[in-house]
C-alpha cells in the first residue's frame, strides 16, 4: 500500500473546485481529487507504454462502471443519469471508426436492445442499451471527431446518457449488468478462443 | 510525381494508360497479389489522393481497357482500390507525413474539388506552401454536395481530404472567389500562382415555357440541398430530366427521400445514354422508370405549383458532332405526365461571371475559358484553370487528371523552366500483352460488398480475412500487360523468375535485347544472349519474344547455381 500523504491546495484552486461542485461537475471535493489523480495516473501510465485496456481494467474503479455482455458500459453520472459508452476492448476492435450514430435524444429505450451502431469502414457494429429509460442527450462531439472513442473510450468518447424510469427498474436492471472483474474475465474468455 | 513520371516515360500497361491520372494500377495490383494491402494503398497516392473516393465512384476507364477481357472479365480494379484503402482505414487511423516546404513560392488554389485538391496535393508534395479557398462551409466540391450519400459517403470525402491537409495543404473554407478574394488581392497577398478549379456550379435550364414554377428545382441545386442537410419536400410524382449521372443520381435522391414514383424523361434511347449502364441498372432496381426518345416542351402549373409536364416524342436522325444520333421530334406526339416535381438535369455551366474577362473567350456565343490544352495556363501569367471549368462537366478521375497537369505545369512555372517540354505526346502506347489463348477462362464477377454487416468482433476479423483472400484471388487474374509493376516499393517481390539462356538453342538474333525494357540482356563474346542477374526483373519479355525459345523463366535453385559456377570453373 503506498502512503498517504498530505497535500496542500492553493486558496483560489479550492474556490474553483467549490465552484465546479456548485455547478454540479463534481459532486464532492474527494470526487475531484481523485479526478485529478485519475487523469495524471493515466497519462503516467500512457508515457510508460501500458496498454489503454489495462489502463482502463486499473482506472475504472468497480464502483463505478459496470458492463453489457455486449461489449458497453454504464455510470452513473451526477444529475443520475446513465452515461453509456463502449469498453476499452470493443474499442481496440473498432480502429476504423467511420461514424456514430444512435437514436434521437427523447428516444424511449429497453435493455439489452440497439439503440445505435458504430460504423466502420468495412463493418457495422450495434450498441446495447445497458438499462432502459430515455435518451436524454447525445454526445455531440462524435459527429465531428469519432476517433474520440479510441482516445478516450471512458471519458470523453462516451456515447449517450438515458435517463432511467424509476429507480426500482434501475436497480433491477443494474444488477443485471457485469462489473469490471466478470467483464474482464469474459474477455479473457473471448481472446482466448480467438488465439485457438 | 508527375515530372519524374514524364522523364522515366516507359511504355505503360493499357489499365495505365487508360485512366486519365495514370495511376499505377498494375503494381498495386501486383502488390494485393503479395496481400501487401497498406503499399498498394501507398503506391495508389502517388499517383492521386483518393483511392476510397475513387475506389466507389470512378468510372473505371481502367477496367474497359482491361485486356483480360479477351480472356473471361476484366480485372476488377475499382473494387480492389476500394476494399485497399478501406482495409486501410479498418486497420487503424491513416495519417499523412507532412511534408516540409521547400520552396517559397506561395501557391493559392480556388475551389476544393478533385481538381484543386489534387493539384493542392502534388503542390504539397514538392515542398510548396498551398492555400485552397472553397467557397462552401466544407470542402470537397462536387465529392462532397452533389453525389449523393447512398453512393460515397460524406466520411469518405472527410477522410481523405484530411489526409491531403495533412500533407500540409491549407484549407479557407467560406472563401468566395470574386467577392472575398480577387485575382489581383491574391497577387497582392503575395501568391505566385493561381489555379483556377471552381468547377460547373449552375445547371442548365430547359428553356422551356413553366420553368419558373415552384416544384421545378435544378438537379444541381437540388442534390446540394439534400447534401447539405436542408429539409426539402419531394413531390410524390417526380420527373428527371436528362440522362446522365447527375439526372440518375437526382432520381435515386429523390426516391429515397420518398417521392412515390420517379419517371427519367431522357430524348435519346439507352445506348446513347452518357450515365453509366451499372448506374442506371441500379436506378431501376430501385424502381425508377424510364421514358426513353421523349423531349419536354412545357411545363404545365395550377396555382404556381407544378401539376404535369407535357413532352413530345423523339426518333433518332443522323449521328451529330459528338458521334451520338440526334433526336428528331415527331410532330403531333404531345402527351402529359403528370407529376408535381420537375428535376432538369441537362448539363451544367460554368460561373463564368466570377472570372477575369482576359482569360474568357468567346465560343458559339458562348463565353468559355482560354487556356491551352496541354499547360492549362492562361494569358495571365501564373494563373492555370483545370478541370470541369475548362472541361465542362466530367468526372473526378478526369478532374485529378487536370488537377495534377496543373501542378506540373505551376511547378514549371515557378522554377522558370519551360512549360511545354516533352509534354505534348500523351501516353497512349500500351505495351505487348500476353498471349491469352493459352489462358485459363473463369467466369465470375468480383465485388467488394457494398453492404456493410452487423456482427461482432470475433465474426469481423474472420470476416476481414475473408475479403483479403477474396481480393487476393482476384488480384491473381491480372496479366501483368506491363513490363514491371514499377511499384517501386523497395521490397523484394520480383527476385523470383529470372531469364535463363539455354545457349544450345541461342542462335544470338538479338531481339531479347531489343525488347528488354531493363537493359538486362546483352550478346557476349561467344554470340549468345547474356543474361545480367541483378537488373533481370523477371517481367518474362525476352522469353516469350524468343524466336528459338531459348529463354525460359526460371528460379534458379541453390544447386542450379552452383551447377553454373562449377561449370565456369572448370572453363
Amino acid at each position: 500500500m503506498p502512503e498517504w500523504k498530505t497535500v496542500s491546495i492553493r486558496q483560489e484552486l479550492v474556490k474553483e473546485v467549490e465552484e465546479l461542485i456548485k455547478k454540479g461537475r463534481y459532486r464532492s471535493v474527494s470526487e475531484f481529487v481523485a479526478e485529478a489523480i485519475r487523469l495524471r495516473l493515466e497519462e503516467l501510465m500512457r508515457l510508460e507504454g501500458i496498454s489503454a485496456e489495462k489502463r482502463g481494467a486499473i482506472l475504472a474503479a468497480p464502483e463505478q462502471v459496470l458492463y453489457t455482455s455486449k461489449h458497453t458500459w454504464a455510470q452513473i453520472t451526477p444529475e443520475g443519469n446513465i452515461r453509456v459508452g463502449v469498453s476499452d476492448y470493443a474499442q481496440r476492435h473498432l480502429k476504423g471508426i467511420a461514424r456514430v450514430l444512435t437514436e434521437p435524444v427523447g428516444k424511449e429505450i429497453k435493455q439489452m436492445e440497439p439503440f445505435g451502431m458504430i460504423e466502420t469502414w468495412m463493418f457495422v457494429f450495434d450498441l446495447y442499451a445497458p438499462i432502459s429509460g430515455k435518451i436524454v442527450s447525445v454526445n455531440d462531439k462524435l459527429e465531428e471527431n469519432p476517433q474520440l472513442i479510441n482516445e478516450d473510450p471512458y471519458g470523453e468518447g462516451w456515447i449517450i446518457e438515458i435517463k432511467p424510469k424509476n429507480s426500482v427498474v434501475l436497480e433491477e436492471e443494474l444488477s443485471k449488468l457485469m462489473s469490471p472483474r466478470e467483464y474482464h474475465k469474459m474477455i479473457s474468455k473471448i481472446e482466448g478462443r480467438m488465439r485457438e | 510525381m508527375a515530372i519524374q513520371l514524364q522523364k522515366t516515360l516507359r511504355k505503360f500497361p493499357p489499365c495505365r494508360a487508360a485512366c486519365p491520372a495514370h495511376v499505377n494500377v498494375q503494381a498495386y495490383v501486383a502488390l494485393i497479389q503479395k496481400g501487401l494491402f497498406k503499399e498498394a494503398v501507398e503506391v495508389i497516392r502517388r499517383d492521386m489522393p483518393f483511392p476510397a473516393i475513387c475506389g466507389r465512384v470512378c468510372f473505371s476507364p481502367c477496367e474497359d481497357a482491361c485486356a483480360r477481357v479477351n480472356v473471361d472479365q476484366a480485372v476488377a480494379i475499382r473494387g480492389l482500390k476500394r476494399i485497399v484503402a478501406d482495409i486501410e482505414r479498418e486497420m487503424g487511423k491513416v495519417t499523412a507525413k507532412p511534408v516540409p516546404k521547400k520552396y517559397g513560392e506561395k501557391v493559392a488554389v480556388i475551389g476544393a474539388g478533385p481538381a484543386g485538391l489534387t493539384a493542392a496535393y502534388e503542390l504539397a508534395k514538392l515542398g510548396y506552401p498551398v492555400t485552397v479557398f472553397e467557397r462552401m462551409p466544407e470542402p470537397g466540391g462536387m465529392m462532397r454536395y452533389c453525389i449523393p450519400e447512398f453512393r460515397l459517403e460524406k466520411f469518405v470525402v472527410a477522410n481523405e481530404i484530411a489526409y491531403i491537409q495533412e500533407t500540409g495543404v491549407e484549407i479557407k473554407t467560406g472563401v468566395e472567389f470574386g467577392r472575398d478574394i480577387t485575382i489581383q488581392s491574391l497577387k497582392e497577398d503575395g501568391y505566385k500562382a493561381i489555379f483556377i478549379a471552381i468547377g460547373t456550379q449552375l445547371g442548365s435550364k430547359l428553356n422551356i415555357p413553366g420553368e419558373d414554377l415552384e416544384g421545378v428545382i435544378n438537379a444541381v441545386d437540388f442534390l446540394r440541398a439534400v447534401n447539405s442537410g436542408k429539409p426539402i419536400k419531394v413531390g410524390k410524382r417526380v420527373a428527371v430530366v436528362g440522362g446522365g449521372n447527375t439526372a440518375i443520381d437526382a432520381a435515386r435522391t429523390a426516391k429515397k427521400l420518398g417521392a412515390r414514383e420517379v419517371i427519367v424523361l431522357y430524348r435519346r434511347s439507352r445506348e446513347e445514354m452518357p450515365a453509366h449502364p451499372y448506374e442506371v441498372e441500379l436506378a431501376e432496381r430501385d424502381g425508377i422508370i424510364f421514358y426513353f426518345l421523349v423531349a419536354p416542351t412545357r411545363i404545365i402549373g395550377e396555382n404556381g405549383k407544378v401539376k404535369a409536364i407535357e413532352c413530345v416524342r423523339m426518333r433518332l436522325g443522323e449521328p451529330d458532332s459528338t458521334g451520338r444520333r440526334r433526336p428528331i421530334p415527331i410532330s403531333f406526339s404531345e402527351h402529359q405526365y403528370e407529376v408535381e416535381m420537375v428535376i432538369p438535369a441537362i448539363g451544367q455551366i460554368a460561373e463564368t461571371n466570377l472570372l477575369p474577362r482576359e482569360i474568357l473567350i468567346e465560343r458559339n456565343g458562348d463565353l468559355q475559358v482560354n487556356y491551352d490544352p496541354v499547360t492549362l495556363a492562361t494569358n495571365i501569367p501564373g494563373v492555370f484553370v483545370g478541370g470541369d471549368l475548362a472541361t465542362g462537366p466530367a468526372s473526378i478521375i478526369e478532374a485529378v487528371a487536370a488537377g495534377k497537369r496543373a501542378a506540373e505545369s505551376i511547378h514549371l512555372y515557378l522554377r522558370g523552366m519551360d512549360m511545354l517540354r516533352d509534354r505534348e505526346s500523351q501516353i497512349t502506347e500500351v505495351t505487348w500483352v500476353k498471349n491469352w489463348n493459352l489462358l485459363e477462362k473463369k467466369d465470375r464477377r468480383y465485388y467488394p460488398p457494398v453492404e456493410k454487416p452487423h456482427m461482432s468482433f470475433e465474426e469481423a476479423i474472420e470476416y476481414l480475412e475473408q475479403l483479403k483472400g477474396r481480393a487476393r484471388f482476384e488480384a491473381f487474374r491480372c496479366l501483368e500487360c506491363g513490363p514491371c509493376a514499377e511499384c517501386l516499393a523497395n521490397l523484394d517481390l520480383c527476385e523470383g523468375d529470372k531469364a535463363v539462356v539455354n545457349e544450345g538453342k541461342c542462335v544470338g538474333c538479338n531481339v531479347c535485347a531489343v525488347v528488354c525494357p531493363f537493359g538486362a540482356i546483352k550478346k557476349n563474346s561467344r554470340r549468345v544472349a547474356q543474361v545480367d542477374e541483378d537488373l533481370c526483373k523477371g517481367c518474362g519479355i525476352c522469353a516469350s519474344r524468343c524466336p528459338e525459345r531459348a529463354i525460359e523463366m526460371k528460379k534458379l535453385t541453390d544447386d542450379e547455381i552452383l551447377k553454373v559456377v562449377v561449370k565456369s570453373l572448370m572453363e
